[in-house]
């Protein structure tokens, strides 16, 4: 097995959590269906063919952080029987941020395309919202895998606070004094009807975002080490 | 494998004088807040939205001449409003694209746009005003109009944005299916069209009391082999106005392999190490020079 790493730095980036409506929050990581959107505009794919690219064979692992948050405020234009009218929503963006993603595979041609793909994307890069820009500072290929024990800044698939609570003892953590819950149930596959066609969601799956001011440690999840930074994989 | 020129990278800074750039929403009757980030810090940076500057791209491009695509009303009652939908037509269909949500058609944008983010924090200023327009008229009732207080807040400092043109993309792909794409000749044309509104670039809110000139002052611009912004988060400014020029010549050589041509250039009103970069019209000129260069039969 290889896994590609990729480093993404941006200035602005917005991963939105599809249970918000009039406030389009963000959840602080990319989640699955964010990089695979980036990799397959990497490959110039369509968004059907991307989650078709990465439908068997992949692990993934997200792992980042950001420096500053606003609320954006969006002003847009709606149409109301005959007249055109403005409307305003609210979107929460973060700033400055810094991400690894990698991929592992068995089959290493496949390693091998999506890094050339990411080095010389068809499409350009960005995280989220379409002007979000992603630089990709270095990507790197390698084939040694650990037990990550530390877990900060990062996606674990499953939720944590229940792995916590059944095993406690053993276990050093700190989750943040927060409304914002630490794990999702987010959307991973979908039926589309065309290519950039309607998407249905067809398989949810919960994942736990280790974000600011939050770290697990002594609970063994497979990844890589990287930059001495820990990214547990997960599957979709 | 050849790599191939295929987009040119700009990371720009803008100096704002004294300006309310980008209004966000009110917390406070009578307060005109500007657009802010919050750091883990507390410190509030204020910034202009990606949106902003589009609008603000596109209304330049309709004041230099170009007929700008309109508002249509969506083919279906629950889809929102379009464009023209018409990238051959309108400049602004062709660089900033389209979403058909009923006709599930769609342009990516070829031209991406990130926001305007200071450099230096909000310090919490406010310019007080007062709107005397009722003064001296009297309400139906007979009642002198009241003059209204208000403040808007206001920033001065360096922003910091990028834009990236993927060249390759311009004026074919999406939404060209049907009539082909535009001739090397035009697709020059848009992109030098799109440059001189970037180099003129003005805000379009708040100019009335606030004129405020986001128009490049420095770019770091590259013609690359790789669509990646590779000096996006590497413009600095020193102590004295000065910018971090040796890194960014140290950013294009860790990317050499990428890279056709870079160009650092400033304005020497502006910068104390302007005698260490090119003129801001040899860089502009020397850009211009990439896009012939791409495009060339």
């Amino acid at each position: 097995m290889q896994c590609l790493i990729v480093e993404l730095a941006c200035q602005s980036c917005s991963f939105r959590n599809p249970e918000f409506q009039n406030f389009h929050k963000s959840y602080e990581l990319p989640p699955p269906t964010t990089i695979i959107g980036l990799a397959g505009a990497a490959l110039g794919l369509s968004p059907k063919e991307s989650q078709d690219y990465f439908d068997v064979d992949f692990e993934f692992g997200i792992n980042g952080s950001y420096q500053g948050k606003s609320n954006d405020l969006w002003k847009y234009q709606k149409l109301k029987g005959k007249e055109y009218i403005s409307d305003i929503l609210t979107r929460e963006i973060l700033f400055e941020g810094h991400f690894y993603i990698a991929f592992a595979s068995e089959i290493s041609s496949k390693i091998k395309e999506l890094q050339e793909a990411l080095e010389q994307p068809v499409f350009a890069l960005t995280l989220g919202n379409s002007d979000g820009m992603a630089k990709v500072v270095k990507t790197s290929i390698t084939s040694e895998f650990i037990e990550c024990t530390e877990l900060r800044n990062c996606l674990v698939e499953g939720n944590v606070m229940e792995e916590i609570l059944d095993q406690p003892t053993g276990l050093e953590f700190s989750l943040r004094d927060s409304v914002d819950p630490l794990s999702y149930e987010i959307p991973v596959a979908f039926h589309y009807d065309s290519n950039y066609g309607i998407r249905k969601v067809v398989k949810r799956k919960e994942f736990s975002f280790i974000g600011e001011e939050a770290y697990i440690k002594g609970l063994a999840k497979r990844g890589i080490k990287y930059n001495d930074i820990q990214i547990p994989f997960f599957k979709l | 494998m050849e790599l191939k020129t295929n987009s040119i990278t700009i990371t720009y800074l803008s100096k704002v004088s004294f300006a309310s750039l980008n209004g966000a929403d009110k917390e406070v009757d009578n307060i005109n807040p500007i657009k802010k980030v919050t750091l883990a810090n507390e410190e509030q940076l204020p910034y202009v939205s990606s949106q902003a500057i589009r609008r603000a791209l596109r209304d330049q491009l309709g004041s230099s001449g170009w007929p700008l695509s309109k508002i249509e009303p969506p083919k279906s009652p629950k889809a929102p409003v379009v464009t023209s939908l018409d990238p051959k037509e309108f400049i602004d269909d062709d660089l900033f694209g389209f979403m058909d949500a009923s006709g599930r058609t769609n342009r990516t944008s070829p031209v991406r746009v990130e926001g305007l983010l200071s450099l230096s924090p909000y310090k919490g200023d406010l310019d007080y005003g007062t709107n005397f327009m009722g003064e001296g008229i009297l309400t139906k009732e007979g009642k002198r109009v009241e003059p209204n207080i208000f403040e808007t807040e206001i920033h001065s400092g360096f922003y910091k944005g990028t834009i990236l043109i993927e060249l390759d993309r311009i004026g074919s792909g999406q939404g060209f299916e049907e009539d082909g794409e535009l001739a090397p000749e035009e697709k020059t044309k848009r992109v030098l069209g799109f440059l001189d509104a970037f180099q003129n670039l003005w805000s379009s809110g708040r100019q009335t009391r606030f004129l405020a000139d986001i128009s490049p002052k420095f770019v770091a611009a590259a013609y690359m082999k790789a669509k990646n912004p590779i000096f996006l988060e590497s413009v600095q400014i020193a102590d004295g106005n000065k910018v971090n020029l040796d890194q960014l010549k140290q950013v294009a050589k860790d990317y050499d392999r990428f890279v056709e041509d870079y160009t650092l250039a400033g304005q020497s009103a502006i910068f104390q190490n302007s005698d260490e970069m090119n003129s801001l019209s040899e860089g502009f000129d020397k850009i211009r020079s990439w896009v012939h260069e791409h495009y060339k039969a």
